[in-house]
């Protein structure tokens, strides 16, 4: 998380959130368009990815001000569900 | 740069700039791939979208330090320059 | 928060019962006073403070002790505290006129008291100049006799009691600027300890800074100014009067942006303005606090009520408890009883303020759920208290965090790293 002494945590944390941001976009475009995923599959795969995203960003900035705790119990009540929902998403698609 | 109270300017800002900084990779590999761009013309474009995206940051930070005459600056000094550099890595990549 | 949240709220009881906020919804501007009186309200008395009635049995305000063997009562965090209390304590030293909570006369400069352009220009500047000498929230309200103390201690002579007026005489303020200043998130989250002693006393340190500065500010217009520090008016009121928040279940002052993490002071002065454009806003908190009883819970003492809702107070029943106030609708806190703690603990505690939900760094997740607060329902407020406490905020008794206060990591002193 280092910013070269130049960049605060935050600014890198949403840096890389805009990045991985336009991926999921694109991959899940990606999986329309190629996979033909259905519109229920997708619904559940973007609300997954959009859940994994708030996630990531929640466990960094608990880390950024010092709440380990916060960042860990994210991890198991945000990431996890997420994970669930694009499983989920993922299974309905490649079906 | 609305951030509904929730986000600073910053924050938005470096949102968008990941985005546009993927976006301006994957146009790089597009251009060597799709089009055969040579390495000399990608050279040039990679520091024009560089030297785009840096201007860029530099004048929305120039406005949200409320320093307009930053900003406009930036545009001069730095986005110019990442115009030209573009322009120029744009011409030698579609000459080809 | 998905399925593992959902499971969370159901195992942690939330009832669909709970009610809805009654002020509206969102954040609510409010024309009138938001908070609740009886015909039986009257003025109170310094004279019946918990502190001063304890100060005329002996008791000291505070009694820090050193601990080497106690993380947050060693030596170094002993003199770090006592240390913070320099200025204000130092501004109590001076002669009337000079010092805090006496009337401060006009500066001879100008022919006569500068006239704003307009109310807005007044406001503006005001508000700027607060900001600059240091003041984290700042706002602006109508003079209210009602929260003035009805008669003032002579902090040198703790048997002098005289009325308000007395005290104050040939002043007639028009104008209250409320200001409030920040406590450190990371000194607080030590509390109760004399690290989180030490960001409190400072924090009165800063409002001393800026009061007196403010202060001055206007007396070189050619006003006349009391800057109250702690005593001569009730601040919280006069802070909800002024916009800066809504009472809470501690029966303290809950800020949008710092939540509990502010200390507040009040400036009055003789300018008058054609219109005041402050006004009290709520946004939730009652509800939040019937939901969330963090800081009754916690509080070692048990001063805090578990009441539901926010009650009035009698005569009747403050009888032999002088020193509560009655006749305001709000959650009844038993100063004695807080202030006993202080003194066996060794700190001005400040547990109810650490562990509050609101109690947040400047974070954008946490502006977030401040926001989501404002116009989610009950259940849910109970909901995101519990998660609160799940994700480690709002520890108390942490020996831990007096390290982290101290931890160097991460830190630039010589500005070479940010």
């Amino acid at each position: 998380m280092s910013g070269l002494a130049i960049f605060t945590g935050i600014e890198v944390l949403f840096f890389w959130l805009g990045v991985a941001s336009l991926a999921t976009v694109q991959g899940l475009i990606w999986i329309r368009w190629k996979k033909q995923a259905s519109w229920p599959s997708l619904a559940l795969m973007t609300a997954g990815m959009a859940t994994i995203l708030f996630a990531v960003a929640w466990a960094v900035s608990a880390v950024l001000e010092k709440e380990p705790q916060a960042a860990s119990m994210s991890l198991l009540v945000i990431l996890l569900p997420g994970l669930i929902l694009t499983t989920l998403g993922g299974r309905l698609a490649w079906k | 740069m609305s951030g509904l109270a929730i986000f600073t300017g910053i924050e938005v800002l470096f949102f968008w700039m990941g985005v546009a900084t993927l976006a301006t990779v994957q146009g790089l590999i597009w251009m060597r791939w799709k089009k055969k761009a040579s390495w000399p013309s990608m050279a040039l474009l990679t520091a024009g979208g560089a030297t785009i995206l840096f201007a860029i940051a530099w004048a929305v930070s120039a406005i949200l330090e409320k320093e307009p005459q930053a900003a406009s600056m930036s545009m001069l000094v730095i986005l110019l320059p990442g115009l030209i550099l573009t322009t120029l890595g744009g011409r030698l990549a579609w000459k080809q | 928060m998905g399925v593992a949240g959902t499971a969370a709220a159901l195992a942690s009881g939330v009832s669909t019962s709970a009610q809805a906020r009654e002020d509206g919804f969102g954040t609510v501007v409010h024309d009138d006073y938001p908070v609740e009186l009886s015909p039986e309200y009257k003025r109170f008395s310094e004279y019946n403070t918990t502190i001063f009635r304890d100060a005329r049995k002996g008791i000291p305000d505070m009694n820090p002790s050193i601990d080497d063997s106690r993380p947050g009562f060693t030596t170094s965090e002993f003199a770090m505290s006592m240390a913070s209390t320099t200025l204000y304590k130092y501004m109590y030293t001076q002669e009337p006129g000079l010092r805090l909570e006496t009337v401060h006369q006009p500066h001879d400069v100008l022919p006569e008291p500068h006239k704003f352009a307009d109310s807005a220009t007044a406001h503006a500047q005001i508000k700027r100049v607060a900001r600059h000498f240091g003041a984290s929230v700042v706002g602006i309200t109508r003079h209210d006799e009602r929260w003035d103390y009805s008669e003032l201690v002579d902090p040198h002579d703790i048997h002098d009691v005289r009325p308000w007026e007395e005290r104050m005489a040939g002043f007639k303020p028009k104008t209250m600027i409320v200001i409030g200043v920040e406590m450190e998130y990371e000194a607080l989250a030590a509390a109760p300890s004399l690290v989180s002693d030490a960001t409190v006393l400072n924090a009165y340190s800063g409002l001393t800074y800026t009061l007196m500065h403010l202060s001055n500010y206007f007396n070189y217009l050619g006003y006349k100014t009391i800057p109250a520090m702690s005593g001569v008016s009730l601040h919280i009121p006069y802070a909800i009067a002024a916009g800066l928040g809504e009472i809470n279940r501690m029966g303290l002052l809950q800020n949008y942006k710092y939540g509990t993490r502010l200390r507040l002071s009040t400036l009055y002065t003789d300018l008058e303005l054609d219109e005041y454009y402050d006004k009290p806003v709520t946004f939730g908190i009652q509800d939040f606090c019937e939901n969330c009883m963090h800081c009754a819970d916690k509080c070692p003492s048990k001063t805090i009520p578990r009441d539901i809702k926010p009650t009035f107070y009698t005569s009747e029943d403050t009888k032999g408890r002088p020193y509560m106030s009655y006749g305001i609708k709000k959650w009844q806190i038993d100063g004695q009883k807080c202030h006993d703690y202080w003194i066996e603990s060794g700190t001005t505690c400040g547990t109810c303020l650490a562990t509050c939900p609101y109690n947040k760094p400047d974070f954008w997740h946490h502006r977030l759920i401040d926001r989501l607060n404002t116009i989610l329902p009950g259940p849910i407020h109970k909901f995101m208290a519990q998660m609160d406490l799940w994700h480690g905020y709002g520890d108390t008794f942490d020996e831990k965090a007096p390290a982290v206060f101290w931890d160097p990591k991460g830190r630039s002193y010589n500005g070479l790293k940010g």
